[in-house]
C-alpha cells in the first residue's frame, strides 16, 4: 500500500516537472523561462521528493505499528490459546477425576452378594451396593462385568452350577430393571467348584453361597 | 446254585478291615511302587455277613527276573474288594500247586477253604505275558472253570483281573467288573492357589494317569460306550465348556460352546450321541448333540432347572434332575414323544440319577435329616433305600454290572472317593494320597 502511495506521488511530481517544461517550451520562447519552469519543476519533484519520503517513513511507522499490533494480537491470541488449553486440561482432569473417584466408589462398593441355601432371591441387604453399580455401569457405557454365581458344597455339582447360574440371573435381573443394559453383564456360573471357603461349618457353607460382581472394565 | 451260596448269608461277623493290598504280603516276589502304581489306597470298611472263603495260590513264574506285579495278589484283592469273599492268607497255605496234579484238595479242606484258584506265568513270544489259571470246588474236588489270558509286558495287573472277572462270573453269576476303570478329578485341598486334574486308574485305583491338569475347575467325566474317550467340563477359558478326549491319544475336541452353561455330558448307550445341560435359551435345559451331524435338539423346556441327564438303557429316554415342581426330584423324558414322567417322591432333594445295566435301580443322591446319602430306588417295588451314612455323598456312578456304586464322600474334612455295594452291604473307601479327589465315573466294560 505504501509503495503504492509512494510511487503515485512520485509520478504525480514528475508529470507537474514535464507540464511545466513543456508549457516553457511550447508556449513561450523566452529561455529564461524555460529555465525558470525547469527550475520550478525541479523545486516541485524535490519537493515531492521529500513530501515522499516523508509519507514512506509515515507508512513505515504505521506498517511497523501494524505489524507490532498484530503481533500483539498473536501473542494475545497465542497466550488465548495456551489458556484454552489449559482450561480443556484442567476439565479433562476433573472428568477423569470424577470418573477413579467414581470408580473408585464403584469399587468400594459390596462385591459379592450372598445367597440362603437353594435359593436366588436378592436380600434387602445387598440392594445400596447392587444400586451403586447399577448407577456406575448405567453413567460407564463402557464398562462391563462379570457376575460369578457360586453354590455351597451341598447338593450335586451339575445342580450346584444351575443353582449358581440363577443366582447370577437373579442378580443380573436386579441390575437390568435398575437401567444396566443387558449387554454390560455376563453371567458364569461356577457351581460349587471355587469355595471361597472350604470349611463345612455353616459359616464356612453361607461366605460360599454368593455371586461375585467382577468387572472386566471401568 | 452257587449264586445262591453266596447270597444266603445270615451270621454277622466282625468288619474286615484291609488297609492295604501291601499289608499281608508274605511272598518273595518285588512289586512296583513308582509314582505310576498307587495313589489311591483301598480300605475295606465293611463286608456281607459271612464272605465266602477262597485261596489264591501265588501263581507259578520260573523267569529268571522277578515279575513286576504278584497276579494273584492282584485277584486276591479284586475278590476281597467285592466284600463276598475272604481270601486264605499265603502264610497259612500248606503248599503252593500251579497245576491240578499237585492239589491235595484235603489240606485245603483243613483249611476252610471252599474255592481254589492256581495259575501260571509264562512269557510269550512277543515279550508279552501269558496267564493260564483254573478255580476248583475244594468240596467236591473239581474244577469249575479255568483259561487262558495274553497280554503285553504292562498287562499283568490287567490280566490278573481278567481271571477275577471270570472266577466272579463262575461263582456268582454275574459277569465281573474288575477290569474296568475309574475316571475321577482331583484337586488342591488348599482354595487358592489351586490345581485340578482329572484322572483315569483301574478300577482298583492303580495305574493312576493324568489326563488333564488345569488352574481351573474341571468337573462331570463321563465315558464314551467303548471306554476310550471321555466328555468332561472344564474351566479353563474362564467359562464352562465340553471336551471330549481320547484318553490313549490324548487328542481333544471342544464341542461348540455357548453362553451360560455347557454342562453335565453323558454319552448315549449307542454311543452317537452326548446329552449335556445349555442354558442359551434363557436357563439350564438339556439337550441331545448328534456326534456325526453336529445337530443339536432340545429336550426339556421349562423355566425350572432341569439338569444332571443321564440315559435309559434302551436309548429312547433320559433321567434329569428338575426342581420344576419346587425342590430337585428326578424326572424321565421320552425322547420321541417329550412326554415327562416323575420318578422320585421320597424326600426333598433327590439328584443325579442314573440306572443300573438292567435298568432295575435307579441310583440316585437323597437329602435326609440334612445329609446327603446315596440312595437306591427299586423301580420294580417302587421302594428307596439309603446306601451310605456319611453326610455329604454324591456323584454316585454304578459298575457295569451293577454290582457296586462308586460316589464321593467326606471323610475327616476331605473328599475322597467310596464305594458300596447295590444291596448296601460291601462299603470300601478309596483315599488319595495327596489332596482331595471326587467325582468318580465307572468306565463300562473295556474291549
Amino acid at each position: 500500500m505504501q509503495v503504492v502511495n509512494l510511487s503515485k506521488i512520485i509520478a504525480s511530481s514528475v508529470l507537474v516537472a514535464f507540464l511545466a517544461a513543456c508549457s516553457s517550451t511550447g508556449e513561450t520562447t523566452d529561455a529564461s523561462a524555460s529555465a525558470q519552469a525547469a527550475q520550478v519543476a525541479a523545486e516541485a519533484a524535490s519537493l515531492a521528493q521529500t513530501q515522499a519520503d516523508a509519507q514512506a517513513l509515515k507508512d513505515a511507522q504505521a506498517a511497523a505499528a501494524a505489524a507490532a499490533a498484530a503481533a500483539l494480537i498473536e501473542a494475545q491470541a497465542l497466550a488465548d490459546a495456551e489458556a484454552a488449553q489449559q482450561a480443556a486440561d484442567n476439565a479433562a482432569a476433573q472428568v477423569a477425576a470424577q470418573k477413579q473417584q467414581a470408580q473408585k466408589a464403584a469399587e468400594a462398593l459390596a462385591h459379592v452378594i450372598y445367597f440362603d441355601f437353594d435359593q436366588s432371591t436378592i436380600k434387602a441387604e445387598f440392594r445400596t451396593a447392587l444400586n451403586g453399580h447399577a448407577a456406575y455401569l448405567s453413567q460407564n457405557p463402557s464398562a462391563k462385568i462379570v457376575l460369578e454365581g457360586h453354590a455351597d458344597e451341598r447338593g450335586t455339582r451339575e445342580y450346584n452350577i444351575a443353582l449358581g447360574e440363577r443366582r447370577g440371573n437373579a442378580v443380573s435381573r436386579y441390575l437390568v430393571v435398575q437401567g444396566v443394559s443387558i449387554e454390560a453383564i455376563e453371567v458364569v456360573s461356577f457351581g460349587e467348584e471355587r469355595p471361597v471357603n472350604s470349611g463345612s461349618d455353616s459359616a464356612s457353607l453361607a461366605e460360599n453361597r454368593r455371586v461375585e460382581v467382577r468387572y472386566v472394565n471401568y | 446254585m452257587r449264586v445262591k451260596k453266596v447270597i444266603r448269608m445270615t451270621q454277622r461277623i466282625p468288619k474286615v478291615r484291609f488297609f492295604s493290598v501291601f499289608s499281608s504280603m508274605a511272598f518273595t516276589l518285588l512289586f512296583s511302587l513308582s509314582a505310576w502304581s498307587s495313589n489311591l489306597v483301598i480300605e475295606i470298611t465293611q463286608g456281607v455277613d459271612n464272605p465266602v472263603p477262597i485261596a489264591v495260590v501265588p501263581f507259578q513264574w520260573s523267569g529268571d527276573r522277578a515279575l513286576n506285579e504278584d497276579v494273584a495278589q492282584v485277584i486276591d484283592a479284586d475278590l476281597e474288594r467285592s466284600g463276598q469273599f475272604k481270601s486264605l492268607k499265603r502264610s497259612l497255605m500248606l503248599s503252593f500247586p500251579y497245576q491240578k496234579e499237585d492239589v491235595y484238595f484235603r489240606d485245603w479242606q483243613y483249611l476252610a477253604t471252599e474255592y481254589l484258584v492256581i495259575g501260571q506265568v509264562v512269557t510269550t513270544d512277543t515279550g508279552g505275558f501269558q496267564v493260564d489259571y483254573q478255580l476248583f470246588d475244594v468240596q467236591r474236588q473239581e474244577s469249575i472253570v479255568s483259561g487262558r489270558f495274553a497280554g503285553g509286558k504292562n498287562d499283568l495287573r490287567a490280566l490278573g483281573h481278567s481271571i477275577s472277572d471270570a472266577v466272579y462270573e463262575a461263582l456268582t453269576g454275574l459277569k465281573g467288573a474288575f477290569r474296568t476303570r475309574i475316571a475321577y478329578v482331583a484337586a488342591d485341598k488348599k482354595v487358592n492357589p489351586s490345581y485340578y486334574k482329572l484322572l483315569v486308574a483301574d478300577s482298583d485305583g492303580y495305574n493312576a494317569k493324568e489326563i488333564l491338569k488345569s488352574n481351573q475347575p474341571i468337573m462331570s467325566p463321563s465315558w464314551s460306550r467303548d471306554a476310550t474317550k471321555l466328555a468332561y467340563v472344564s474351566f479353563e477359558t474362564n467359562r464352562p465348556a465340553i471336551y471330549i478326549q481320547d484318553i490313549t491319544t490324548g487328542q481333544r475336541e471342544r464341542i461348540k460352546s455357548f453362553k451360560g452353561i455347557n454342562g453335565a455330558p453323558a454319552w448315549s448307550p449307542d454311543g452317537s450321541k452326548l446329552a449335556m445341560v445349555l442354558s442359551k435359551d434363557g436357563n439350564a435345559e438339556i439337550y441331545t448333540l448328534d456326534l456325526a451331524s453336529k445337530r443339536l435338539t432340545r429336550v426339556t423346556k421349562h423355566y425350572g432347572i432341569d439338569t444332571e441327564p443321564s440315559w435309559s438303557v434302551d436309548g429312547k429316554s433320559i433321567l434329569f434332575t428338575s426342581d420344576r415342581g419346587g425342590k430337585p426330584q428326578i424326572y424321565q423324558v421320552t425322547l420321541e414323544s417329550g412326554w415327562v414322567e416323575r420318578l422320585t417322591f421320597e424326600g426333598d432333594y433327590n439328584a443325579r440319577g442314573s440306572l443300573t445295566h438292567d435298568g432295575r435301580f435307579l441310583v440316585l443322591v437323597s437329602r435326609h435329616d440334612e445329609q446327603f446319602h446315596i440312595a437306591v430306588q427299586d423301580l420294580q417295588r417302587g421302594t428307596m433305600a439309603l446306601l451310605t451314612k456319611t453326610s455329604l455323598d454324591e456323584s454316585p456312578s454304578v459298575a457295569p454290572n451293577g454290582s457296586m456304586v462308586m460316589y464321593s464322600t467326606q471323610v475327616g474334612g476331605r473328599d475322597i472317593l467310596a464305594a458300596v455295594s447295590i444291596d448296601g452291604k460291601v462299603k470300601f473307601n478309596i483315599p488319595a494320597n495327596e489332596g482331595v479327589v471326587r467325582e468318580p465315573a465307572w468306565s463300562p466294560y473295556l474291549n
